[in-house]
């Protein structure tokens, strides 16, 4: 929380509560520009793609771990030479694998009995 | 000191005599295979390693001074034979050639740095080197300070005068603690910022206004901006101030304060004393006979501060206060000063 009395102009980190009552902390739209170094029309891009997605109720708050999706999804594009496209099928694929992977590896624990 | 040889030929899967397309395509085709972010579980720790020793001989085979020099090695070398540097070799830093990234791909940093061995033959590029973390920033490599950010403090008046310490609670960008700011650990991406370098963190600070403060002054906290970029220093904090509307004074230009002051219809006649409310506390002021409302009293030094030279002045506005009631005594005194007031006109 800002103290009050002190406003930062940039205004670019915010905080809001989530569903369970505690604080998030959220980065407008400016402030990953800011911090990524990457211009809005970018960012607002990989949001129309689906890369990346506002906190509930929000058009231009995002919760801070999009910093790091920014990060990979960059990484994809620079490194490897991935549209956004295929970034965004390629993140929901690894999405579904760790989450298959998760469910295996309970399975097993739970077959096992430890 | 020794280290061991790396055949980047091999690394790479390309005969000593690919053409640098055949070794462009091997490169590519390879760093889609071993990418670190389409890894799962365990598998990621080894594609980082073995993507860190493909960023590497692509970075000296697409290079052709880089390769020329590790060409002359000769090819009697194998993968994993003990190396020691030719003289002169790993010098090319300290000599001041700029050395950065300038294959068609971006760089790999963020999955670690250079081997000993390559760092033995074109020179230590840790100081030079691009941060990790994957925005694309071409030319980043040296050290480049920090931006300044501002911020606004809201103070009252009393405060900017006579000077405030405040305890204020900033968010803004800073260096990872986990990595430093260079968005690896060890091998791996830094698990703390993700391979940014930087995290969003809270920072308590102690300001101290100093006393003369005006609205629109900024004050400077050195090295409180946002971090630098490869080491370089970070940037400055600066405090925009911003003074509150005062529900008695109002600031009529940058020395002078005017209030207002009322007085009681016969007091404007016949003259008073009132007690006064000014920025160093209470004080009187006398109103002559014969006051009229609009009159303006001046109370010389009881303004903001003149920067290095004394103070401003207070100007007191004189306003008359007609009672809205009046008991039935004072209607007849009111009746009989008027017709007094006819009579002599």
């Amino acid at each position: 929380m800002m103290t009050p009395g002190m406003r930062s102009i940039q205004k670019w980190v915010v905080y809001r509560k989530d569903d369970s009552g505690e604080e998030v902390c959220c980065v407008t739209l400016e402030g990953l520009a800011r911090m990524t170094r990457l211009s809005t029309a970018s960012l607002r891009r990989m949001k129309e793609e689906g890369l990346i997605a506002p906190i509930r109720g929000e058009d231009r708050l995002f919760p801070q771990e999009t910093l790091r999706r920014i990060a990979k999804i960059e990484r994809l594009r620079n490194q490897l030479r991935i549209d956004l496209g295929g970034i965004e099928i390629i993140l929901n694929l690894m999405d579904q694998l760790e989450r298959m992977e998760r469910e295996i590896a309970a399975l097993r624990r739970e077959r096992t009995g430890r | 000191m020794a280290v061991k040889f790396k055949d980047y030929y091999e690394v790479l899967g390309v005969p000593r005599t690919a053409s640098a397309d055949e070794i462009k395509k091997a490169y590519r085709k390879l760093a889609r295979k071993y990418h670190p972010d389409l890894q799962t579980g365990a598998g990621k720790q080894e594609a980082e390693r073995k993507f860190k020793e493909l960023n590497e001989a692509n970075e000296v085979l697409s290079d052709p001074k880089k390769r020329a020099k590790y060409d002359q090695l000769g090819p009697q070398w194998q993968e994993g034979m003990d190396f020691t540097p030719p003289p002169g070799a790993g010098g090319a830093r300290a000599r001041g050639e700029d050395f950065r990234y300038e294959g068609g791909f971006e760089g790999f940093e963020g999955f670690g740095g250079f081997s000993d061995f390559f760092e033995s033959l074109f020179g230590d590029t840790r100081g030079g080197r691009r941060r990790g973390g994957g925005f694309g920033r071409a030319g980043a490599a040296r050290p480049m300070r920090g931006s300044d950010v501002e911020s606004e403090m809201e103070l009252t008046l009393e405060e900017g005068v006579h000077g405030a310490k405040r305890r204020v609670r900033l968010a803004g960008q800073s260096l990872c603690p986990v990595c430093n700011g260079r968005g690896v650990v060890g091998q791996q991406t830094c698990p703390r910022c993700g391979g940014t370098g930087r995290v969003v963190e809270e920072r308590d600070l102690t300001v101290n206004i100093p006393a003369g403060a005006r609205d629109g002054d900024r004050v400077r906290l050195a090295g409180q901006g946002e971090p630098g970029e490869n080491g370089g220093p970070p940037g400055d904090l600066f405090i925009r101030i911003r003074l509150l509307p005062h529900p008695r004074f109002k600031i009529l230009n940058q020395n002078d304060l005017e209030t207002k002051i009322e007085v009681m219809p016969w007091e404007a006649v016949l003259g008073t004393e009132v007690r006064i409310q000014t920025l160093d506390g209470e004080g009187t002021l006398k109103i002559p006979a014969g006051s009229r409302r609009e009159k303006r009293f001046r109370l010389r030094g009881k303004g903001l501060p003149i920067r290095g030279n004394g103070r401003g002045d207070l100007y007191v506005r004189l306003e008359i206060n007609v009672p809205a009631r009046v008991t039935p005594e004072e209607r007849r005194l009111y009746e009989e000063l008027a017709r007094l007031a006819k009579e002599n006109r």
